[in-house]
């Protein structure tokens, strides 16, 4: 993982070299400051013991210090996250590339909120604590370094004393950022479980207040309320200390330089002067400083270890097998199923030797009771799955061998999940046909019945939506019909494409869908039979699994799962 | 009634809100000292007395117990700080939790649930924040910076300027830093919010995204938000960068006036070398405590804002007012009645429902239709009293339902809403949301009622667990479960309002047939776009656009009202087909 790392650092090498030497001067220029003044301060002895001219040498040395320490500070800084947005900008590229090349099988079994914050959360993560985090670190240590090995060569036995106060001041910051980090931890735990507790009661008041449930919705809110307070009230105070203990061992350092320095002053004040003790007492004072501000970096470049471990991970997984050269020949002219089985786990076979021809122009209906895998047949056509053996072939060519974006332009899709991206209203319709011009556009939404609703918003065809928008299922779903009417593809996949849409406009746009489709493939899932039964294949799915294939009649006659499926059906309507 | 703010929750915390920040006073009086002390040191120590090292030893030894004590009274000011404000936080987040659980859907649609949410999160965290920083640094900061500016003073007051005017400039500086900053800081996270948008839009539009084969132009889309996302961090790091540099620019600009003015002083007598010293020394103390200072400053305007949404929430009372009457059986054969009632959700908006004037009957089976949008979820949402009629009024059991106990109404009532939620637990801990004292054998056999006992059992029965949002659950199992909740109430009333449109017809049919066969005394209404749905309903009401087109039954409304008809014959091709 570390090679990783530095994999994503080596582009930028010679900048780096150029921000470590640039700290490395910005640390010197700053430590020099305060020999500077000590110098000043021994030119100041008393009254008519002033050397105005050696001053003011020296105050021109300290001006030229403070400036150009802090230029290099400034660039340090700045370069430092200019390197680091690079980073993260390579970074995000790549997530969301993977998240557009992932397997579907991944993205169906994994929390679609945990990959985005692996793109959001997770990679400012990385930049918080591994770049800026080291950013703080490298500065420390070469802070430290420095300031001993200065305090060293102005005078050893006082520099001692120092080193001496050292561990304390490393067990001080070691103690109490672990016991913070422990409390924390459990903090963190109990504030996710109490915004959950929140969330869910809050808004689902509807439910709450019709199930009288207010009293012990409250009751419960105050137990997790309360452990969140005992576990709390210990983390802040724990954290809290962080500051006064480390002004006190600061203080600590300072007193005892100044006791140690005063007196070697006394004993040998040629080798050592007042400007030095003055010099001393400075450093003294900033010499906790870094030691803390490494401890409070520390846990932050620990988790971003974790952070850029799940981001590598999801860059390691493969991306959906593509390997497929061949481009197809529109229109299709035949579609066959040939042998094929398919499981989504292993050891549950769902299809088996299915067997199916489909020609041009033909209407393929997918039906079965709620929740019994029919668009596992949508995942195979258009290669979101593929099987496990046998093939598919579209007019004579194993689909395995179509480039994918190839073999999924031939079709066009609306299903049941509507799809809405932040954009324009046009622009969720022109999708697929970005050079659509706005008549185009009207004229799909026209034919989708979503004309008069589009009309009715607030700046019609250019008004901003998005999925939680505001329009509703049956809305989402006309938007979508306009998508698929736009793009007038060679074949049409319509999943559940009209559930909830009042029934009067659902009679409206199968007709303009009928229009629409006469000549071309089209496979249409449903569970209200009425839809289905001009269709020239049927499919029947129970629980997972095809039960029965054919026509309308055909499968009556037969007298199986669809006939009672149909008779059902029937009374109902 | 006594109106609740904020600020009253602090009132337990009174004596803790005194005595921390005296503790941080003492702390800090004892930090300021310590550069007179060493000043001391020097000066008399090391020069006057002609190196008296008892003296030195002494002062010393003074200066190491201020850093004793001041470690232990700045611990007890922690201490104090840690109790008060995450009590007083304690206290806050079970007050407005009860307050919102008190308040009328009104109230609560009016100030929308992402909004309480944020408030019950960020806003009371933040109000937190504050007290500990209230006790904490409030007086500790600006004391040091003051009181190092009096000190200065002290030693000699020509010098005692230079501190004056370099605050003003460090201040204006901050102040400048920080506004850019902060405004900057939420375009970011706004850029940030686009990020997680497309990323999110990705993940759900898989199928479409690749169906279309548009990745390419996504992850063009992406890149471009990418950019925009890095220029706005960028801007922020060349402005918060220049926080530090400035700062010890001007912070070492001011010593360096202090040795030029001080070593003439010292010259002519009117200061010592270890003022010099001590001098030097505060002015590096103020630089810290100005930081401080301004961390406050944004810290105390982000608390005001929070507090002035935490008052309005709290200062909300609910508009429905609860009534004394309990629901008592009667002999009376109506059980509801709607007279002359129409409904606005507020007084901006048209009104949702006109006019609506319908009976029903107890035991009967009513029927609501119409299309999207023409107010048959604002009826129930009446009913079960979530808001009141602008004008009308409604009866259960001939009595007004607003002289009703809320309570004892909405018991009354089995709602089952259009958009199935459950909520984490079990299965079991979700019934007995509906009805604590519900016995297993009860629970069973509402599940079976509502068709969801095969597939419960098959998670594990009443002990399934069930996750957050019943996300392990499918749509249309959710749909069955909060039927269940709704039966296992043992309601008087039963409202299905769309609550089967994610199940097939012939699961629809069985759930309807099974709830009429456990309670011919039980009044049902059902809500629904499928007119084979309410087919076999004592009287279906017919809406179009908040108003009634037609009541009836099934026969009755198809040869008299229009909108029904369309509706029918929408509906009813295969019927049609099946006789050609």
């Amino acid at each position: 993982m570390i090679s990783k790392l530095f994999g994503y650092l080596k582009r930028y090498l010679f900048l780096i070299i150029i921000i470590l030497l640039l700290a490395l001067f910005n640390v010197i220029a700053t430590l020099l400051i305060p020999i500077l003044i000590g110098k000043v301060i021994d030119f100041t002895i008393g009254i008519n013991q002033v050397d105005f001219g050696e001053i003011n040498k020296n105050l021109i040395w300290i001006f030229v210090c403070v400036i150009l320490g802090n230029v290099l500070g400034y660039l340090y800084e700045y370069l430092m996250s200019l390197i680091c947005e690079k980073i993260v900008l390579n970074l995000r590229n790549e997530v969301f590339n993977k998240i557009l090349h992932l397997p579907l099988a991944y993205i169906d079994s994994h929390r679609h909120g945990d990959i985005v914050s692996l793109i959001i959360s997770d990679i400012e993560q990385v930049s918080n604590g591994l770049l800026q985090g080291f950013k703080q670190l490298y500065r420390g240590i070469i802070m430290i370094i420095a300031t001993l090995l200065f305090m060293f060569i102005i005078k050893w036995e006082v520099a001692l004393i120092v080193v001496l106060v050292t561990p304390l001041s490393l067990f001080v910051a070691w103690f109490i950022s672990k016991k913070s980090h422990d409390y924390f931890t459990k903090q963190a735990k109990i504030k996710g479980e109490l915004s959950g507790y929140i969330l869910e009661m809050v808004s689902n008041q509807k439910n709450i207040k019709s199930f009288c449930y207010e009293e012990k919705a409250i009751e419960r809110f105050k137990k997790i309320n309360q452990e969140l307070y005992d576990i709390g009230v210990n983390a802040q105070f724990i954290s809290s200390t962080t500051n006064p203990s480390t002004r006190f061992v600061n203080g600590l350092v300072y007193a005892l330089v100044g006791i140690v320095g005063a007196v070697n002053v006394v004993k040998d004040p040629i080798n050592f002067s007042v400007g030095m003790l003055s010099s001393f007492l400075s450093y003294a004072n900033q010499y906790t400083k870094p030691f803390n501000e490494i401890s409070g970096v520390i846990s932050e470049v620990q988790s971003a270890f974790a952070s850029f471990k799940r981001v590598i991970t999801i860059l390691d997984v493969k991306d959906e097998i593509d390997e497929g050269t061949n481009s197809i020949s529109l229109p299709v002219h035949h579609i066959q199923f040939d042998d094929v089985n398919f499981s989504y786990q292993e050891n549950q076979p769902l299809i088996t030797h299915f067997n199916l021809e489909i020609n041009q122009g033909e209407k393929v209906a997918i039906v079965g009771p709620t929740g019994c895998g029919k668009t596992t047949m949508i995942n195979l056509l258009l290669r979101y799955y593929d099987p496990n053996s046998g093939k598919i072939y579209i007019d004579d060519v194993n689909t395995l061998d179509i480039k994918k974006d190839n073999l999924r332009k031939a079709y066009g899709l609306v299903l049941q999940d509507t799809w809405i991206f932040k954009g324009t209203v046009r622009e969720n319709i022109a999708y697929a046909k970005q050079d659509a011009t706005l008549e185009e556009v009207i004229q799909a939404a026209k034919f989708a019945h979503a004309h008069s609703f589009i009309k009715r918003l607030s700046n019609g065809y250019d008004t901003i939506i998005s999925a939680n928008s505001g329009l509703s299922q049956g809305e989402k779903q006309l938007l979508s019909i306009a998508r698929l009417m736009m793009l007038q593809p060679d074949m049409v996949i319509l999943d559940e494409a009209t559930s909830s849409i009042d029934t009067r406009t659902e009679k409206k746009i199968v007709d303009a869908f009928s229009h629409m489709m006469k000549g071309r493939t089209s496979f249409i899932i449903a569970h209200r039979l009425s839809t289905v039964q001009e269709a020239d294949k049927i499919i029947v799915m129970k629980s997972g699994h095809i039960v029965e294939v054919g026509k309308h009649q055909e499968l009556l006659a037969k007298n199986g799962f669809y006939a009672k499926l149909y008779h059902q059906g029937i009374v109902d309507i | 009634m006594k109106k609740e703010c904020c600020i009253s929750y602090l009132k337990p915390f009174a004596k803790r809100l005194i005595v921390g920040p005296i503790f941080k006073f003492i702390e800090a009086a004892f930090e300021l000292i310590v550069p007179i002390l060493m000043a001391l040191i020097i000066d008399e120590g090391i020069t006057n007395r002609g190196g008296d090292l008892k003296y030195i030893y002494t002062i010393g030894g003074i200066i190491i117990a201020l850093g004793i004590f001041g470690l232990a009274s700045s611990l007890v000011c922690q201490f104090t700080a840690s109790r008060a404000s995450q009590g007083y936080g304690t206290l806050l987040r079970n007050a407005i939790f009860k307050k919102i659980n008190s308040l009328s859907m009104k109230e609560l649609d009016s100030v929308g649930s992402d909004a309480l949410i944020n408030i019950m999160t960020n806003d009371i965290n933040q109000l937190q924040l504050a007290v500990a920083m209230l006790i904490r640094l409030v007086v500790r900061a600006p004391f040091l910076v003051i009181g190092s500016l009096i000190a200065s003073m002290i030693i000699n007051f020509k010098v005692g300027i230079i501190f004056f005017v370099m605050i003003v400039f460090i201040s204006i500086i901050l102040y400048f830093i920080i506004k850019v900053s902060s405004k900057k800081y939420t375009k970011v996270q706004n850029k940030l919010d686009d990020l997680s948008v497309i990323s999110n839009e990705n993940l759900k539009g898989a199928r479409e995204v690749r169906g279309f084969a548009m990745q390419e132009k996504e992850k063009a889309r992406f890149n471009q938000e990418v950019k925009n996302y890095q220029k706005e961090a960028l801007s922020i790091a060349r402005i918060s960068s220049l926080l530090n540099p400035l700062t010890s620019i001007i912070t070492n600009i001011a010593i360096i006036a202090i040795l030029y003015f001080g070593s003439r002083m010292v010259n002519n007598g009117s200061l010592l070398q270890g003022e010099v010293i001590a001098l030097v020394n505060y002015m590096n103390q103020i630089l810290l405590a100005l930081i401080v200072v301004s961390n406050l400053v944004v810290i105390f305007t982000k608390a005001y804002a929070s507090l002035k949404r935490c008052d309005a929430l709290l200062s909300l009372n609910t508009s429905i007012q609860n009534g004394e009457k309990l629901v008592e059986k009667t002999d009376s054969n109506t059980i509801l009645v709607f007279d002359n009632v129409s409904f606005a959700y507020d007084d901006i908006t048209e009104t949702s429902i006109h006019d609506i004037d319908f009976k029903v009957q107890k035991g009967s089976t009513i029927g609501i239709i119409g299309s999207t949008g023409s107010g048959k979820s604002t009826l129930v949402k009446l009913i079960a009293r979530f808001y009141d009629p602008s004008t009308g009024e409604i009866y259960l059991n001939d009595k007004n339902l607003k002289t009703y106990d809320l309570d004892s109404l909405r018991k009354t009532i089995g709602l089952v809403h259009q958009k199935a939620v459950l909520f984490k637990g079990t299965i079991r801990s979700n019934l007995q949301m509906a009805n604590p004292l519900a016995t297993d054998e009860q629970m069973y056999e509402a599940l079976r009622i509502a068709k969801a006992f095969d597939f419960v059992k098959e998670k594990g029965g009443l002990d399934a667990l069930v996750e957050e949002n019943g996300r392990n659950y499918s749509g249309g199992q959710k749909q069955r479960i909060t039927i269940a909740q709704a039966i296992v109430k043992q309601p008087k009333i039963l409202i299905l309002d769309d609550s089967t449109s994610a199940l097939d017809y012939m699961t629809d049919a069985e759930v309807r047939k099974n709830i009429k066969n456990y309670s011919h005394y039980l009044t049902t209404i059902i809500i629904s776009q499928r007119a084979s749905t309410l087919k076999d309903a004592n009287q279906i009401i017919v809406l179009d656009d908040g108003r009634i087109e037609g009541i009836g039954t099934h026969e009755e409304l198809l040869k008299s009202c229009l909108v029904y008809q369309e509706i029918c014959s929408s509906q009813k091709e295969s019927e049609d087909k099946k006789n050609d």
